[in-house]
């Protein structure tokens, strides 16, 4: 259960194809999860993040809001975030 | 079958509370998008081409991946406090928005039109909904103000049942997760103030 900080948690999403991947937003970033919330690791999304969800129709493609209303994207699960808006 | 208010909702990670986050209102966005002030929620519908944003200052839809936003209009021409999006997981033009102030609203034509959805529910301030993957006429609702708890759909959203006392700490998002509890059920999950929680939703 250990990777995240000691705060809130604002959002979160899961794979549907695959339920142990779960993401969550939180101020200090976006965290996944592997192995449906027992560890997490940071993926280098925004912080601030206020909002977390998965692409049912393309499961690698994530998207982030943080509180202030900035988008980004990941199309590959987490591994590189690219802001949209 | 637990009594109402007997939920277990296990700490799986958090815990402690933080100041918020900044609300700084947009500043220089793009010309054809209103601000959104504080945004509480993001989903991407089953057809996998929109985006909608619940935020402060109302509902908005992204048809181009995010980067421009236009408002959705809702009943009464308000500018809703949209708390929470839950989309349907086979039908694309069928989603529910928990609000600060008017309850469950629902569209089953895209955000064309949106029917009130709060028979049962015992407030109108929600904060969460989750709509069960595999049984979809299946809901869950956290209700923040009067009979605060949550509550229980099955029949989209026309009635909902109290079930329990929910989370404890303020919810920001509920999600049904596809994990089998081995009791009939599966789990739902709950971001809090106090962390990530989940409980078997066989209340």
């Amino acid at each position: 259960m250990g990777g995240l900080p000691t705060s809130t948690v604002n959002g979160f999403a899961v794979d549907p194809t695959n339920t142990k991947v779960m993401y969550v937003a939180m101020r200090d970033g976006v965290f996944r999860s592997e192995n449906a919330g027992r560890t997490w690791s940071p993926t280098g999304g925004p912080a601030n993040a206020a909002a977390v969800t998965v692409n049912p129709m393309r499961p690698g493609e994530v998207y982030a809001a943080t509180t202030d209303g900035a988008i980004w994207r990941s199309t590959d699960a987490g591994g590189r975030w690219d802001a949209v808006r | 079958m637990k009594r109402i208010g007997a939920g277990y909702w296990a700490l799986l990670v958090g815990g402690g509370l933080l100041a918020a986050a900044p609300h700084a209102a947009l500043a220089g966005s793009a010309a054809a998008t209103p601000a959104f002030e504080h945004v509480h929620a993001l989903v991407v519908d089953a057809g996998g081409a929109n985006l909608w944003l619940g935020a402060h200052t109302g509902l908005f839809r992204s048809q181009d991946g995010g980067r421009s936003w236009a408002r959705v209009a809702m009943p009464g021409g308000h500018h809703h406090d949209v708390m929470t999006i839950a989309a349907h997981p086979s039908q694309p033009e069928t989603l529910y928005a928990g609000t600060h102030e008017a309850g469950v609203l629902k569209t089953m034509n895209a955000g064309k039109t949106w029917t009130p959805a709060n028979t049962g529910l015992g407030g109108v301030d929600v904060h969460g909904l989750a709509i069960d993957p595999n049984t979809p006429a299946k809901l869950h609702a956290l209700v923040r103000d009067r009979r605060a708890g949550l509550y229980r759909s099955t029949d989209m959203g026309a009635t909902w049942v109290r079930v329990d006392d929910g989370p404890p700490g303020e919810t920001k998002v509920l999600a049904s997760v596809n994990i089998p509890t081995g009791m009939g059920g599966i789990f739902l999950y709950a971001g809090t103030a106090e962390g990530l929680r989940a409980s078997p939703d066989c209340f």
